[in-house]
């Protein structure tokens, strides 16, 4: 079910008030309506692939038990690896499968030795790569002994398949989502209040931005051939628009849903265009993956702790993991790589903690070399993008070619001037809300409710006016 | 709580009932087939590709007639094949009481062809889980189902389309389901159209095959359904020679299979292709304004001089 389409805008007030108006006497009841509502959500989309995230459930709970049970070191490995080889095996063979096939076959015809391909025909399962991730970290906090396992497997099921970050993150941690499902839920207005404001804003930053920068982004991309380099660069740059709205609009709904019924999820995206440097981007990108990475294998790599050597290959290994995690797709990893090249630098000369606070925290507007600072950072990412939204790397270098040597200076082939303004507003609002947990969190609050809701009337009307048909949400396919 | 979803109910009133009074802004303008979407259930319906859309002039043919009540409810090839979806939509559109109704179906060889690439890849036809196939409510304004279900744009479209009609390459839908098409009849531009036109059709000719005896079936079964409810007459509308070649390369016996199923139902298959010299073309394929109207009469004086005992009077 996506979260930009009827069906959720049924769902979701049926949801909402079995929960608080049925079910709210009994804590039990309602994590166990959250895990009914949860599998109907995505068994929407496919209600086969519903046995994988119960078997993912199962399998997590039952081992996260018997690792408490156990002192002895070489069977809690054991145990974890048993965790680890299905949760990534699952994930390995439903998404990589055939590209490991693919590349396989390829770098042997590249000596000339013909192999015949036993490729599949395999659907990824949506939000695969989001929930064997939240139920590896519940393993390994456990065998790290961060955690307590659950003895509450309603509890632990909601907290797998909890329907607001099931399918597109954010990826939450057990020792911070899990034990919301103990406490009792009391409904505040004010939460809610803010978890719709949020949801607003989100369906704006998909909707309207990232759907209207799509139908351009696609246009020059399937046919970058026949544009000039001006209109290519037009291209990216609206990818980067239309990435940034699609994915942390989606943390944004999911956030504000959750927050509808109580739950508290962490923030994924802290404002990335607005970073100074590649590091600071970073820490300001899908945060929940980025931390994910950073504390299960960054840090147990030894971090950027060790030789210079050993730095280097750390901060390669995670950032081409973290761009594969992506897709099954050699540009992924050619992303990956491209930003770990980025990131190198400033880890090297220990300037990658340099930006850890807000741009101009404590002025309306940026310095002229912040303004510096985060037009080369944001050109540095719109390089990366191209990568990442290829479909190969012939297209991507390709299309890089004919932007650098087909009238770069020119005035592009597509003007969408209503997609300028669109984009110019999305810039300032996000600007003036930089330092809240999302744009508009307080932003207009010290007006008279007049005003305030006649500005979330204006974001409602300019969904319903530049919505159209229900597009899917890029991270799915993750 | 209360205050809660009290504030919730009001602004989400305010916001649908804003939704739904813009909705009203969607006309003829809006798209070539949302209009015919909101006008109530017909009694005679002029069925087939654009070229019975744009062609065909429900005016003209009432004059001539007799009537009041013929209704253009034509698409377009690549939606309104005869197959499972139209039909169903034809008897939705239909006023289920109609006994002396008169129905002209539009035939073509691409309207009785299957697309197979789209049959290869996806497994279905064409024209499914299109608008016709989704919309259920086919009298209602505004339409809402189509609005949401439909309508491929964003919605500021709606009110932006308004602003456009009569300018160059626009469309306006009339209220007889008409398609009223402005475009400029220039000779160049009007070569160049054609020019495009054949290269597209040519293309298609590779991954289209005709008849296919799904859409044989489906035209057949619609014929048998119109016929309950009047008369039924198979045209083959005129085109230029350049895209009659193509045509008879895709479906040479054409004329032979409508003769057949003609003769089969019961009703009157007219061929106007042979007076293709006498009509002009927005390009190749469509009649424009001033020969949809000559066709549209001549077509009017066919039914008139039709005495076919097996048509439902």
């Amino acid at each position: 079910m996506l979260f930009n389409s009827l069906d959720f805008a049924v769902f979701l007030p049926i949801v909402f008030v079995l929960y608080w108006f049925v079910f709210k006497t009994s804590l039990k009841l309602q994590n166990l309506l959250i895990v009914l509502a949860s599998y109907v959500f995505y068994g929407w989309w496919d209600w086969r692939f519903l046995s994988l995230i119960l078997f993912s459930s199962v399998l997590d709970y039952v081992i996260g038990i018997y690792i408490s049970q156990t002192t002895l070191p070489s069977k809690r490995k054991a145990l974890l690896f048993t965790s680890v080889f299905f949760n990534i095996g699952l994930l390995g063979f439903f998404k990589y499968y055939n590209f490991f096939v693919d590349s396989f076959v390829s770098s042997f015809s590249f000596f000339g030795w013909t192999i015949q391909p036993n490729t599949l025909n395999i659907i990824l399962p949506v939000g695969i790569s989001f929930y064997t991730f939240q139920t590896l970290s519940y393993s390994i906090d456990i065998y790290r002994n961060k955690l307590q396992p659950t003895r509450n497997f309603i509890g632990f099921a909601a907290f797998v398949s909890f329907f607001p970050q099931l399918v597109a993150g954010p990826i939450e941690r057990a020792t911070h989502l899990l034990p919301q499902f103990y406490n009792k839920r009391l409904f505040n207005y004010h939460k809610a209040v803010d978890g719709l404001r949020q949801i607003l804003w989100g369906m704006f930053k998909k909707v309207v931005i990232a759907d209207n920068c799509a139908r351009y982004v696609n246009m020059i991309f399937d046919d970058y051939t026949s544009y000039s380099g001006s209109t290519l660069f037009l291209g990216v740059f609206l990818f980067a628009f239309q990435i940034y709205g699609d994915f942390s609009g989606y943390s944004d709904i999911a956030i504000g849903t959750a927050r509808l019924f109580g739950f508290e999820l962490k923030q994924n995206f802290a404002f990335p265009y607005f970073s100074r440097d590649v590091a600071e981007f970073w820490r300001r990108w899908h945060i929940s993956l980025s931390t994910w990475f950073r504390d299960y294998v960054y840090i147990p790599l030894g971090g950027s702790q060790g030789s210079k050597l050993n730095q280097i290959r750390n901060v390669l290994i995670i950032f081409v993991v973290s761009g594969f995690w992506h897709g099954a797709n050699w540009t992924f990893i050619v992303w990956g790589a491209i930003n770990a090249l980025y990131f190198l630098p400033l880890l090297l000369f220990e300037r990658n903690r340099v930006h850890t606070d807000v741009v101009a925290a404590y002025r309306l507007l940026p310095s002229f070399k912040e303004v510096f600072k985060m037009g080369i950072t944001f050109l540095l990412i719109l390089l990366s993008w191209v990568f990442f939204r290829a479909e190969s790397l012939s297209h991507a270098l390709g299309y890089l070619w004919q932007m650098a040597t087909d009238n770069f200076v020119s005035i592009p082939q597509m003007r969408p001037t209503y997609l300028f303004v669109l984009i110019f507003i999305f810039i300032i609002v996000e600007w003036l809300g930089r330092k809240q947990q999302y744009a508009i969190e307080l932003l207009w609050l010290q007006y008279p409710k007049v005003m305030r809701w006649g500005f979330y009337f204006c974001i409602a009307i300019l969904i319903f006016l530049y919505g159209g048909q229900e597009a899917a949400f890029i991270y799915f396919q993750f | 709580m209360k205050r809660f979803l009290i504030l919730v109910l009001t602004f989400s009133s305010i916001l649908l009932l804003g939704c739904y009074a813009y909705f009203y802004l969607a006309d003829g303008s809006t798209d070539a087939n949302y209009l015919k979407f909101t006008t109530p259930r017909q009694t005679a319906l002029i069925i087939g590709s654009s070229r019975a859309a744009q062609g065909i002039q429900p005016k003209f043919l009432n004059s001539y007639l007799k009537r009041n009540d013929i209704y253009n409810f034509a698409f377009n090839v690549k939606e309104s094949p005869y197959g499972r979806p139209y039909l169903k939509s034809i008897q939705r559109k239909l006023e289920s009481q109609t006994q002396a109704g008169i129905f002209i179906l539009e035939v073509n060889p691409w309207t009785i062809g299957i697309d197979s690439v789209t049959v290869l890849k996806t497994g279905g036809y064409r024209e499914t889980d299109n608008f016709l196939d989704n919309t259920h409510f086919v009298a209602l304004k505004p339409n809402i189902e189509y609005l949401i279900e439909s309508y491929p744009e964003s919605y500021i479209n709606i009110f932006k389309d308004k602003s456009k009609v009569g300018l160059n390459e626009t469309f306006f839908v009339e209220a007889d389901g008409w398609l009223n098409v402005t475009i400029s009849l220039e000779g160049k531009t009007t070569s160049e159209r054609t020019e495009k036109k054949i290269i597209r059709y040519n293309k298609l000719l590779s991954q289209y095959s005709s008849p296919s005896s799904y859409r044989l079936e489906s035209l057949e079964n619609t014929i048998r359904f119109l016929k309950q409810h009047g008369q039924v007459y198979l045209v083959r509308m005129p085109i230029i020679n350049g895209m009659f070649k193509i045509e008879n390369e895709l479906l040479s016996d054409f004329n032979d299979v409508m003769y057949a199923i003609a003769e089969e139902t019961g009703v009157v298959y007219f061929n106007m292709m042979p007076d293709r010299d006498f009509y002009t073309y927005t390009d190749g394929n469509h009649l424009d304004q001033v020969s949809g109207r000559q066709f549209s009469i001549n077509l009017a004086e066919l039914i008139m001089g039709s005495r076919n005992p097996n048509n439902k009077e």
